[in-house]
């Protein structure tokens, strides 16, 4: 299943930003299918299956969600968690 | 006394087994009873978790990281499609940094195999000031 929420935390009072992924997906989908676009040719050019390549990168993107990084030192905190 | 006992003990009084056989086949059915339960076998892990608290400096710090199993799984499947050049200039640069990790020979079946034993691990030190956590849930 695909990530929803990208949750991220850098600052030291508190305030968290909750990003919604498949809204900013559809907002940059342009770019993208530019993005794909060229990432096919260079899969051509290195000789390297394209539809395996986005195959695992889509996999890799998916697997991402459950990810969860938070380090906190003294009152600074860094949270990035996928959801 | 069981079913089993009974059979063996009748098959003593009917002739049928002598003495020395009667009492090899009640020792292995002690032995049986005696051994422990199969394990369940616990699922495949999910997470590699990284819990890490220092409390050695002015300011305690804390990490907490959840890495998905599947994240690992992915990484691996997506390196196999890298061009056998760029694993080598990767080799180079990781040889360089001191880490002697060979990416060519990482096969998505090590990977699983790799995974299902990381159930098994658990990593804790502790010291006075700090304690390391590494395991997977």
């Amino acid at each position: 299943m695909m990530p929803q929420v990208v949750t991220v935390k850098v600052t030291d009072d508190g305030k968290r930003f909750r990003i919604p992924l498949i809204p900013v997906l559809i907002v940059l989908s342009p770019i993208l299918v530019l993005a794909a676009l060229v990432l096919a040719v260079a899969c051509l050019v290195l000789r390297i299956n394209p539809f395996a390549a986005f195959g695992r990168t889509y996999r890799l993107y998916t697997a991402l969600r459950g990810l969860h990084l938070e380090i906190d030192e003294g009152r600074s905190t860094v949270l990035v968690s996928v959801r | 006394m069981n079913e089993q006992r009974r059979q063996i003990l009748e098959m003593l009084a009917e002739g049928k087994i002598n003495a020395d056989e009667a009492e090899r086949l009640i020792a292995a059915l002690g032995r049986d009873r005696e051994a422990p339960p199969p394990t369940q076998p616990r699922g495949k892990p999910k997470y590699l978790r990284v819990v890490v608290d220092d409390r050695s400096g002015e300011v305690p710090s804390k990490v907490n990281v959840r890495v998905p199993i599947q994240l690992l799984r992915a990484g691996v499947r997506l390196a196999t499609l890298v061009p056998p050049r760029a694993i080598d200039r990767a080799n180079d640069e990781l040889e360089r940094a001191g880490i002697g990790i060979d990416l060519s020979k990482l096969k998505p079946e090590q990977i699983e195999e790799l995974i299902v034993h990381l159930d098994e691990m658990t990593i804790d030190v502790e010291d006075a000031d700090s304690t390391v956590h590494v395991f997977c849930e």
